[in-house]
């Protein structure tokens, strides 16, 4: 799974601990999503695309084997 | 989906301070078999057997017994501590924690289920019984270090940003 969160996360200029305490998750998290080696549930991801003004569907992407 | 049968936070400080020295106190039990005199008492025992690894029929219901409880002691060390260290909540818990948790239980599983195999196909007599008391607490201790290990790697990557 694809992700665009920190591509869009930078452009609002919103640091990593801003986005986390949005979502009320841990700076870890946020780390491991942007990464891509954890792929949040429904709710988390509705709650990221909420708070980046984005739909989930243009944060996250399919990969090629998901 | 955050865990609520989780223990307290503050749990996992009083986790470390009964896991590392059970560790330890189980390790050097093991190479020495010392006692603690004062850990003797006269308590209930449920089912015991005084002929261990023999054909004779010496079994024993419920009764009171003199027994020393050094490595009793350090078995409840290890396990009371390291369910506090596994299972005690992160400060932020959350479903990422969630995550690792299942991953490193999974992991230790599947590592201690090779152990057994390897000890069952060649350890043999009193050591496989020995192995297989040691083995009680094996799983907890590889989730413990596996879990602990990841959740360092994505805490390193803090000050990353």
């Amino acid at each position: 799974m694809l992700n665009k969160i920190k591509l869009v996360r930078t452009m609002l200029q919103m640091t990593q601990q801003d986005l986390a305490e949005k979502v009320s998750v841990s700076r870890q998290s946020i780390i491991a999503i942007e990464s891509g080696k954890y792929i949040p549930s429904t709710v988390l991801a509705l709650k990221l695309a909420k708070e980046l003004g984005s739909k989930v569907e243009d944060l996250f992407d399919l990969e090629a084997g998901d | 989906m955050v865990i609520t049968t989780l223990f307290p936070h503050r749990l996992r400080r009083i986790g470390w301070i009964l896991f590392i020295p059970g560790v330890v106190l189980g390790t050097f039990y093991l190479i020495t078999d010392f006692e603690w005199p004062w850990l003797t008492f006269t308590i209930p025992s449920l089912s015991d057997s005084e002929a261990f690894l023999t054909n004779e029929p010496v079994e024993s219901g419920p009764r009171w017994r003199v027994e020393n409880l050094t490595n009793e002691f350090i078995c409840l060390l290890i396990l009371i501590g390291s369910m506090f260290v596994a299972f005690s909540k992160e400060k932020q818990e959350d479903e990422f924690h969630v995550h690792l948790r299942l991953s490193a239980l999974v992991w230790a599983v599947y590592v201690n289920a090779a152990i057994q195999v390897l000890a069952i196909l060649f350890i043999y007599g009193i050591r496989f019984y020995l192995f297989m008391a040691t083995n009680l607490f094996l799983t907890m201790i590889l989730f413990v270090i596996r879990y602990h290990l990841n959740l360092r790697k994505y805490k390193a990557l803090l000050n990353a940003e």
